[in-house]
């Protein structure tokens, strides 16, 4: 039985459809049960949803043995697992933003206010910025615009919630989307499984580069 | 010219220089590095407990100095006949803020080690609301007496005059009372407690409710001769302050600024370290903290550079430089460059071997 960790919300409905196509289908998945495990014995697979932020943990502990993470969570918390393929979909770029009038002095240290504390403690460290990283976990958007922060380094996709606090992107320090991570003593134990999954998307996967 | 390319908070510490030094403060620099003993053995006086350390050649275990406090108070011969009257501006090493990671501090202060008396005091505490000054009009100075809270909790059991003075500094009033109505025999010992946390309006009314309660009379007459010397409009009486109470026993103070959410001066008086590190004196002096200060203190100059030199490939390069440098004589600042980059603030921009005064 493969235990297979989905982030719950639009993107794995998406990458259900992935796996279904891929011969891992479970139709209970997409009903309207408040249900978070679903198991097909004849496809031998096990879904739950789960938070997108904890997909990673589900997966490195080894209760799932694969799962779909975005790039952001793996940066972030740098889980033990491996990252087996990009699916090329859940797009979005991580960004530093500001607000339009901002004009950064680097005589003085920089506030930023983020989600990403690693990720932005990374990107500036490579460009030898001194920083004051301020952790928030949620409306990152209200920090530079009550002065606390400078900047912000979070996620963006449209940048419609940018645009309405008076943000605007400052520099993109990378590209998000979807990632398949598998345990990795699940890979070495369930091999053939996690391979058939991994094939299925990336036939699923390929062409669709932009 | 030269003060223009000063930080803010450079001229703050360049005013606090000669301010000490205007009270007969003299400067102390230090090397860089101590003994980590000095540092582990008092870790609870200093701002972070994190320390960076590092071996010497000789195998020693070094820190890079989180504090100036103690570096001084270890390095005066003081015999408590005399005062020294010691101020400082040094770079620390400690984990600031939010960001939980070291940082390189500017901080200054003064040091004042010796036979300290009331003089010494009123004068240190003058000199923290002046150093206030220096910073910001809107600074406040908070002061409070160790003597006077533990006076009114000299009955009570050492636990529970913990418990009371966490409550105290918290100002959790609700706590307090649940402290006197947990323990009827101590009851009045703490309601006097909550009484002082209403104690913050004016300094005369504020005694007159002290010597109501019974607050240690020595302790009294010593902060109220120090706050007559302080700019009652800038001072405020706090009961509510008991950081560090190893060290300090005297009067407490603490400064604020506008604009800055943490206090920028934290000082007092701290027998009681010396007592610990086995000198026979008294003790009192302050710490201001600059890197509190960056935003407030941040100057944006509407210009980068006043006079680009735009040059080309071909250029002859002693007359691109001799044209930049009569430019400077003229009192501009100039960069010469090929491209000026999208972000640059300039006033204006003139091309090499053109008409300089266009």
């Amino acid at each position: 039985m493969l235990n297979v960790a989905l982030p719950k919300g639009r993107l794995g409905e998406k990458v259900y459809r992935m796996f279904e196509a891929s011969g891992f289908g479970c139709p209970e998945v997409l009903g309207d049960s408040r249900k978070l495990v679903f198991e097909n014995e004849k496809t031998g697979v096990r879904y739950f949803w789960v938070k997108p932020g904890d997909v990673a943990a589900y997966v490195e502990r080894g209760a799932a043995d694969v799962g779909v993470a975005g790039k952001d969570i793996i940066d972030e918390y740098r889980p033990d697992v491996y990252e087996l393929l990009d699916l090329k979909t859940g797009k979005c770029r991580m960004c530093v933003a500001a607000r339009k009038d901002f004009r950064d002095n680097p005589d003085i240290t920089l506030r930023v206010a983020t989600k990403f504390s690693n990720i932005a403690s990374a990107y500036y460290s490579k460009i030898g910025r001194e920083i004051d990283v301020i952790h928030l976990n949620g409306s990152i958007e209200l920090a530079p615009v009550l002065g606390m922060s400078d900047v912000i380094v979070d996620i963006v996709e449209t940048g419609t919630t940018l645009r309405e606090n008076g943000l605007e992107v400052r520099e993109t320090i990378m590209d998000i989307s979807a990632r398949l991570i598998a345990n990795k003593a699940s890979f070495e134990f369930k091999k053939d499984a996690v391979l058939k999954v991994l094939e299925g998307l990336r036939r699923q996967t390929e062409g669709t580069d932009d | 010219m030269s003060n223009l390319c000063l930080k803010g908070e450079e001229k703050v510490v360049f005013k606090l220089r000669s301010l000490y030094s205007s009270f007969g403060y003299r400067p102390y620099k230090m090397r860089r590095f101590e003994e980590y003993d000095l540092y582990a053995g008092n870790k609870d006086f200093l701002v972070s407990g994190n320390i960076l350390t590092f071996n010497d050649t000789d195998g020693k275990l070094m820190a890079l100095k989180p504090d100036v406090t103690l570096s001084i108070v270890r390095s005066v011969r003081e015999t408590g006949k005399t005062v020294a009257r010691i101020s400082y501006d040094e770079n620390v090493y400690r984990v600031s803020g939010s960001s939980g990671t070291f940082r390189e501090i500017m901080q200054a202060g003064i040091e004042c080690i010796g036979d300290v008396g009331l003089v010494e005091m009123s004068e240190v505490a003058l000199l923290a609301q002046m150093s206030l000054s220096a910073i910001s009009a809107s600074g406040v100075l908070t002061i409070s007496h160790m003597g006077i809270v533990q006076s009114l909790l000299s009955s009570v059991p050492e636990a529970l005059q913990r418990q009371a003075m966490a409550a105290l500094s918290a100002r959790n009033i609700s706590l307090l009372s649940k402290l006197a109505s947990d323990n009827p025999e101590y009851e009045e010992s703490l309601n006097r407690l909550s009484v002082l946390l209403t104690l913050t309006g004016g300094t005369d009314e504020v005694f007159r409710k002290l010597a109501s309660l019974g607050a240690d009379a020595s302790s009294m007459e010593e902060l109220k001769q120090i706050v007559s010397v302080l700019d009652p409009k800038k001072t405020r009486i706090d009961f509510s302050l008991l950081d560090g109470m190893k060290y300090y026993n005297g009067i407490t103070f603490r400064g604020f600024v506008e604009g800055v959410p943490v206090p920028v001066i934290s000082g007092g008086q701290y027998d009681r370290l010396m007592k610990r590190m086995k000198k026979n004196c008294r003790a009192i002096g302050f710490a201001v903290y600059l890197d509190a200060l960056e935003r407030i203190l941040e100057e944006v100059p509407e210009y980068d550079v006043d006079t680009v030199l735009l040059y080309k490939d071909s250029d002859d390069v002693t007359s691109v430089l001799s044209q930049a440098a009569k430019l400077r004589e003229k009192g501009l600042s100039v960069a010469t460059m090929k491209e000026i980059p999208a972000n640059l603030r300039y006033r204006r921009a003139v091309q090499a071997g053109g008409d300089c005064n266009a």
